[in-house]
């Protein structure tokens, strides 16, 4: 109900806030969809597969995931200002490549880690983000390009041969070594996640990320420097892109042109499962978290039983479309 | 009549001028927006800003609000100059504009909705509760007592805008500018109060409306736009709705539009209790032949939804459109078009014109099917005609229709209307945006279809342009039919009045 305007504020009632049950309630209703596929999974995995409910296995999936939650991470900060990048396995296959060129030169391979990761964000803002956050091109157009021209650059630079890092220790330990019995690869990608989280929740520049993805006009009228904030999320994700192509290396101890090759699909699928909106302004990280654990925990799964693991594009393409027709529904805009 | 626009600035006992601008001009274009305007507001003011659509209220109030520059002249704040390049230049001089648009992100919270002009300064750490705590006094203040916590889409349509009202006081401006918010408000008289608390702490309003009631009933004066030129400059006690409106029109309603005497013929189109997830509440309306029916009501009143249910661009749940005795199955356009339905439809750059298409493709878009191939000669023949036909201003008919001007464009969707010789012709704001030369080709247009024994229902928020043109007129409030005034009966107070929801128990 609205009250007559309050002139002393101390006479002001105490707010009426939602009981923490109907908040938790109302956040678990966000993750609905992927929760409920991601449990009835685990459930039936671990009453017909012995071996799936083990630490052991848990590791391995966190460690053939981690790439694609590095990726996933980035890529939500762009679907939440309503972009997409569809150049991030382009720029994978550069920063590999790259990587593994300033190795071959000579140079320590801690220093060619932070290069690569530095200039891969500072491509993804110069080229991605000036194109279409500055000059307002289409995002599909432009990564669409980029996707094919970073492709291109790490395929002539190889020669279009995977590259051995088999004798680089530093890269081979990272790939390899564990922390308190987990892999290191994990231990990054969650310090990522970790990052991200607090950066989207309890950071300004996060919570402007929400706000033009949310109203880009009330946010441009509210004096939020926009094109900064369009610039700096693509930035964000082709910094996530090449430190994720650091990490694949060090676990395949090879840098290929072929790198991420339609990564930047599965993660947007693991955005989207975790009900980030596609048109931006909503969604979480921990979204992207349970999208990224069902289709980790599905391929492990399939493979667990004998089955193709071709099964895994079939079954998760078709509980997103079935997320997006539920939510479709619910929401209840049909034709008006 | 009207007060020359060179008088004097009149006099006050109200405080020094806290805004001056002088001598805004702004071209869009060939469309003159805003010419060598002059506008003062003292300290504790309410300066109304008045004028019809198009005449330039909005794009004043960009520029005040930074999202637009002038071509010419200076936006002055206490003595000093200001050149706003962008919003957060207007915001940091003290000047926030409330608009007519919503302007509030749906899944930020209350407290980040009110504070978001801070955002960018809050580079590094947010703390919820810090947050609410800050947007708490602001939220009191336009009278919501929700928890600053809970997201913007959690809370109902009516109660939004005010946290935008809020999110304006948290900039502690010098200058509130509200640009037709009312028309969003469910209780303007709310708003009304929290503007005179915030008059008593020192702040300055321009209030733009259209709404004659509300002038009275908060400026202390009011400015008149016409055509993007200062026209008049009314003091409180000339606020009677007479000075107002003619200062408005400056033309009498005879010269608006001559209607033509027809004598209605048969009912054309039947709205039997349609129902529709807008309009709860059965409406049925008749035209008849030869006849124009106004339907008026504010913005979101559901006058739009009601014509495009009737051109079956929305589906209805119960009750039946019937044209010519013929029943048209819900939300199918086509059927509609094939029964002699036709619509002019409220944005006409989004919803009837391909902007980038010439002017040809546009005028033939109803011709194409499936089974039949598209004959360029004889597109560009036909479009020729129409162009003569309909006085249509055009440098070729291959240009794309976006560089026509608004009253052009507009002729091109009557046009293409028209020439399928429609039955039923539903008119939705068709003059918004359109030049005084223009409206009146329009109105001709309408007229000769009237002449011919079309059917017309007329949609408009210009209550002029349905008092001239209509032979009666009903009035929508909140998705219902509240109200039918005949010619004789209509005026400008008795449709407000209506449209308003006021006095609803004395009205059949």
């Amino acid at each position: 109900m609205i009250t007559t305007p309050a002139t002393d504020t101390r006479a002001a009632p105490a707010p009426r806030r939602p009981s923490r049950l109907r908040r938790a309630g109302r956040a678990a209703n966000q993750y609905a969809g992927v929760l409920v596929v991601l449990a009835v999974l685990v459930v039936v995995l671990g009453a017909t597969q012995p071996q799936f409910l083990t630490g052991g296995n848990l590791i391995i999936i966190l460690e053939t995931n981690a790439v694609l939650l590095v990726v996933a991470v980035g890529l939500t900060f762009i679907l939440l200002v309503g972009g997409i990048d569809l150049s991030l396995g382009g720029t994978m296959a550069m920063s590999a490549i790259g990587m593994w060129g300033l190795i071959d030169a000579g140079v320590p391979a801690w220093v060619a880690i932070v290069v690569v990761v530095v200039a891969g964000t500072a491509v993804g803002a110069l080229v991605n983000g000036l194109l279409i956050g500055w000059v307002g091109l289409s995002f599909l157009v432009v990564t669409i390009g980029t996707a094919s021209l970073y492709r291109g650059i790490a395929n002539l630079a190889a020669g279009g041969q995977s590259q051995s890092l088999y004798e680089n220790a530093f890269l081979v330990g990272l790939g390899k070594n564990q922390l308190f019995g987990v892999p290191i690869i994990v231990v990054i990608a969650a310090v990522v996640l970790l990052v991200g989280m607090f950066v989207l929740r309890s950071t300004g520049y996060g919570r402007m990320v929400y706000a033009v993805g949310g109203n880009a006009e009330a946010a441009r009228l509210a004096g939020i420097p926009i094109v900064t904030i369009r610039v700096s999320v693509y930035a964000i994700s082709a910094g996530c892109a090449a430190l994720a192509a650091v990490l694949d290396a060090g676990r395949l101890t090879s840098a290929s042109p072929m790198a991420g090759t339609g990564i930047e699909l599965t993660a947007g699928a693991a955005v989207l499962l975790g009900g980030t909106s596609f048109t931006g302004g909503r969604g979480t990280l921990l979204g992207t978290l349970l999208g990224v654990l069902f289709l980790g925990v599905l391929q492990n799964g399939l493979t667990l039983a004998g089955i193709s693991p071709f099964w895994t594009g079939i079954v998760s393409g078709v509980v997103l479309i079935a997320a997006i027709v539920v939510d479709r529904f619910r929401t209840g805009r049909a034709m008006p | 009549m009207t007060t020359p626009a060179t008088a004097s600035p009149l006099t006050s006992d109200r405080g020094d001028a806290v805004l001056q601008v002088r001598g805004v001009s702004k071209t869009f274009g060939s469309v003159r927006a805003l010419a060598a305007v002059d506008l003062e507001v003292r300290a504790g003011e309410v300066v109304a800003l008045v004028g019809e659509n198009g005449s330039g209220k909005s794009t004043l109030s960009n520029i005040l609000g930074g999202a637009l520059r002038p071509d010419s002249g200076t936006i002055e704040m206490g003595g000093a100059t200001m050149a706003f390049v962008r919003p957060r230049d207007a915001l940091d001089a003290g000047i926030a504009v409330v608009r007519q648009e919503p302007a509030a992100v749906p899944h930020l919270s209350l407290a980040e909705n009110v504070l978001l002009p801070r955002l960018r300064r809050l580079a590094v750490l947010v703390d919820p509760r810090a947050l609410a705590a800050a947007a708490l006094p602001y939220l009191r203040r336009v009278g919501l007592d929700d928890d600053p916590m809970t997201t913007l889409a959690s809370l109902p349509p009516g109660r939004r805008e005010l946290v935008e009202i809020a999110r304006a006081l948290a900039t502690h401006p010098r200058v509130l500018v509200l640009d037709e918010v009312t028309t969003r408000l469910p209780d303007p008289e709310h708003l009304f109060a929290v503007v005179e608390a915030e008059l008593a702490r020192g702040l300055s309003v321009v209030f733009i409306t259209h709404r004659l009631r509300e002038i009275r009933r908060l400026a202390h004066r009011a400015v008149v736009l016409r055509d993007g030129v200062k026209v008049a400059e009314l003091a409180r006690d000339d606020l009677g709705d007479e000075r107002i409106s003619s200062a408005m029109v400056g033309r009498s309603l005879g010269e608006y539009f001559a209607k033509r005497d027809v004598v209605p013929g048969e009912v054309i189109l039947r709205v039997e209790g349609v129902v529709t997830d807008r309009a709860p509440t059965p409406i049925d309306i008749e035209v008849r032949s030869g006849e124009i029916v106004g339907v008026a009501g504010l913005v979101g009143s559901g006058r739009s939804e009601l014509l495009e249910t009737i051109a079956g661009a929305r589906r209805h749940r119960h009750g039946a459109v019937t044209v010519g005795g013929v029943t048209l199955p819900s939300g199918h356009t086509r059927a509609a078009a094939a029964a002699g339905v036709a619509l002019v439809p409220e944005d006409r750059l989004a919803q009837a014109l391909i902007p980038a298409a010439s002017v040809t493709s546009n005028l033939s878009l109803r011709h194409h099917r499936l089974h039949r191939l598209a004959h360029a000669g004889r597109e560009r023949r036909a479009a020729d005609q129409s162009v003569t036909r309909f006085g249509i201003r055009a440098a070729a008919v291959d240009v794309p229709v976006a560089a026509l001007s608004g009253g052009n464009a507009q002729k091109v969707v009557l046009a293409r209307c028209l020439n399928a010789e429609p039955a039923v012709l539903l008119l939705d704001e068709p003059t918004r945006g359109v030049d005084v030369g223009a409206r009146a080709e329009i109105y001709d247009l309408v007229g000769r279809l009237v002449d011919r024994g079309g059917a017309i229902l007329l949609a408009s928020s210009d209550l002029l342009e349905l008092l001239g043109l209509c032979d009666r007129i009903v009035v929508l409030h909140d998705g219902e039919l509240v109200g039918e005034l005949s010619r004789d009966d209509a005026s400008e107070e008795a449709v407000t009045l209506l449209a308003t929801g006021g006095h609803r128990e004395e009205q059949p």
